[in-house]
């Protein structure tokens, strides 16, 4: 039951993520990969740190690329997880960060900024989220950008 | 086993804490009940549920660490990964590389000291019930589970491998029990479950100093039969030795009808749990005052209750109608069934220690409850109507036998018997009256004949129709003759 259930239910990232998971948990593989991201982790949170000090927050880019099409990197998953490389810092952190959608890109699809804050900076953070939002220009209606998340959901 | 091996032997004790509820979550923490009645979403592993800590769990391990002279540190909890029916998360969160309590010791009654590595905190599981046949399950025809178990907060204190014997190893557990239930800590009952022991075993040459390649061993469910489940797999290894074939390092199971262990997995089918930290819970950082705060309200433990006894009854034994030692064993069951209270009350009240020690331990342990709820001076009362000579040792039995079923004055229950038909004065006229009507007899008494003095107390016995202490009359007689 295990077996079908798992197969059918789980698409072929799921997957792929629960066995690097496993792998890098694993007996023998533990030190060289869970433990030496550990480390890594440390470091990113130390560089984040020594940015801090001097800044009470960041923006950045949320995404590298404005949307590609649907299906487009399926096969080629470095390319996919590429796609996460701007939030994937503050969340190895533990450091929290939002997105704020801010208009159009030069291909007319719609990009966004992220606000990265330190360690309990929310209150920071939806300050400078708050007066981007009132900077961002208006995505045009036209094209596939959705006209809201409600629509979306309909 | 031959003395030219030696066992040594390290032990893991799993016990149930004595919480209100649950580790993570404020289901009850209760032994007995319906199945899978205190059960919610987090102790049932659902998606999004998130664990609390249980403050009071924690505290209870404190208290436990400090009576094991352990060092108490900052903990972190770890996700133990494996897929089991009983574990509905599919991960037991527990203690791994930074447990609460380290580097302890506990000494046995005998002197010796065992090394304890850790004390860690982690949740225990859901109970497997497995019907049909042996109750095993290959055995079963049909598995149940009672989530009521799971996430019941669970103290693992593993032992150095300092043990060398299986009475050594019944020694260390039964101290271990009454430190934990002096503690509050745990009711700690074997066959209950709420106290579970596993025993790694291996042998070398006596006197060696490697270890040898070790075999887990797990069901045990007595005193009894943790010390028959060692000594058999300490001679299967010395026998696999002698016949120069190794021993491989693996998991055994306990089979107590059989009274043999049997290979349950090897090493290579021994499970990878992946350990990682468990980021739903901050790392656990008893502060200096919470600390002081457990070791200021530390329980008196048993090895101290103990020498307090001891002591008392020494001390008191000088003045006291009865000598020689205290035997060291009634004074360990005292400890155990806690009567040890309700002596130190009665010698404190003039009692004679030994035979309070000696009536307690032997007629009063034998109903602990009604033991324990006697007032001490009452006891007292009756022990030294006794060493008095008011009550014979059969009659004095017979009166702490009623206070302790209905409770009352040793002094209206012995007079309500007849028991105090005689006062010291009469037993003494009694006494001059068997002498003068014998003095054949009372003659080879003051020679030194011992025979003589059984037919003399008969005498006085027959006289007063059996109310007169013999011990009395010995002493009335040996006062006579000067």
């Amino acid at each position: 039951m295990y077996t079908a259930t798992r197969s059918a239910g789980f698409g072929s990232e799921v997957k792929r993520r629960i066995m690097l998971g496993t792998y890098a948990l694993s007996a023998g593989y533990y030190d060289a990969y869970y433990g030496q991201a550990q480390r890594v982790r440390t470091l990113i949170i130390r560089s984040f740190d020594a940015a801090y000090a001097g800044f009470d927050a960041l923006i950045a880019p949320t995404t590298p690329t404005t949307a590609f099409a649907l299906g487009s990197k399926t096969a080629d998953p470095l390319a996919m997880y590429l796609s996460d490389v701007c939030t994937v810092p503050s969340s190895l952190a533990g450091h929290p960060a939002m997105n704020v959608p801010f208009g159009p890109g030069d291909d007319g699809l719609p990009a966004g900024v992220q606000v990265l804050a330190p360690a309990r900076g929310e209150a920071v953070m939806f300050r400078v989220a708050a007066a981007l939002e009132a900077l961002a220009p208006d995505t045009p209606e036209a094209g596939i950008a959705p006209r809201s998340h409600t629509e979306v959901v309909r | 086993m031959s003395a030219d091996w030696e066992m040594v032997v390290g032990l893991e004790v799993h016990c149930e804490l004595a919480t209100a509820t649950k580790l993570f979550c404020s289901c009850r923490n209760a032994f007995g009940e319906e199945p899978n009645t205190n059960v919610c979403p987090v102790c049932l592993g659902l998606p999004g549920s998130l664990p609390v800590l249980n403050a009071a769990a924690v505290e209870l391990a404190m208290r436990v660490g400090d009576a094991l002279h352990c060092e108490i540190r900052r903990s972190i909890f770890h996700r133990k990964n494996y897929f089991y029916p009983d574990m509905p998360k599919d991960y037991q969160i527990s203690q791994y590389d930074e447990p609460i309590n380290v580097d302890g010791s506990l000494e046995l009654a005998g002197g010796a000291r065992v090394g304890i590595e850790r004390a860690h905190l982690e949740e225990d599981t859901g109970k497997t019930t497995h019907v049909g046949r042996g109750g095993r399950i290959h055995e079963a025809t049909e598995s149940l589970v009672d989530y009521n178990r799971a996430g019941v907060p669970l103290l693992e204190i593993v032992s150095a491998p300092d043990i060398r014997s299986a009475d050594q190893a019944r020694a260390y557990v039964g101290e271990l029990r009454g430190i934990l239930m002096a503690t509050g800590a745990s009711d700690a009952r074997m066959e209950e479950g709420s106290l579970r022991v596993d025993a790694n075993v291996s042998v070398r040459p006596a006197g060696g100093a490697e270890l040898g390649t070790r075999a887990e061993i797990k069901n045990m469910n007595s005193l009894r039969s943790l010390g028959r489940a060692i000594e058999h797999e300490a001679e299967r290894q010395v026998a696999l030795l002698e016949a120069g074939e190794p021993v491989v390092q693996e998991t055994r199971h306990w089979n107590e009808t059989q009274g043999r262990t049997s290979s349950l997995r090897s090493k290579e089918e021994a499970y990878d749990y992946r350990y990682f930290p468990e980021p739903d819970l901050l790392p656990v950082a008893p502060d200096e005052t919470w600390i002081s705060s457990v070791r200021a309200a530390a329980a008196t433990l048993p090895a101290e209750r103990r020498s307090r006894l001891s002591a008392a009854a020494a001390r008191g034994r000088a003045g006291g109608a009865t000598d020689g030692e205290v035997p060291a064993g009634l004074v360990a069951t005292l400890v155990e069934l806690d009567l040890d209270g309700l002596v130190l009350g009665a010698i404190d009240a003039g009692a004679d220690p030994k035979l309070a020690v000696n009536r307690a331990a032997n007629e009063a342990a034998a109903h602990p409850e009604a033991a324990r709820g006697l007032d001490p001076s009452a006891f007292a009362a009756l022990l030294s109507m006794e060493t008095s000579g008011r009550l014979s040792a059969t009659q004095a039995k017979t009166v702490l036998a009623q206070m302790l079923e209905e409770g009352g004055d040793p002094t209206d229950i012995a007079r309500a018997r007849g028991f105090e038909g005689l006062s010291e004065e009469a037993l003494a006229e009694t006494v001059d009256k068997i002498v003068a009507a014998n003095p054949e007899e009372w003659e080879r008494y003051r020679a030194g004949d011992p025979k003589v003095s059984q037919f003399l107390v008969g005498q006085v016995m027959r006289e007063t129709k059996g109310k007169a202490n013999g011990k009395a009359v010995m002493a009335l007689l040996a006062a006579r003759k000067g």
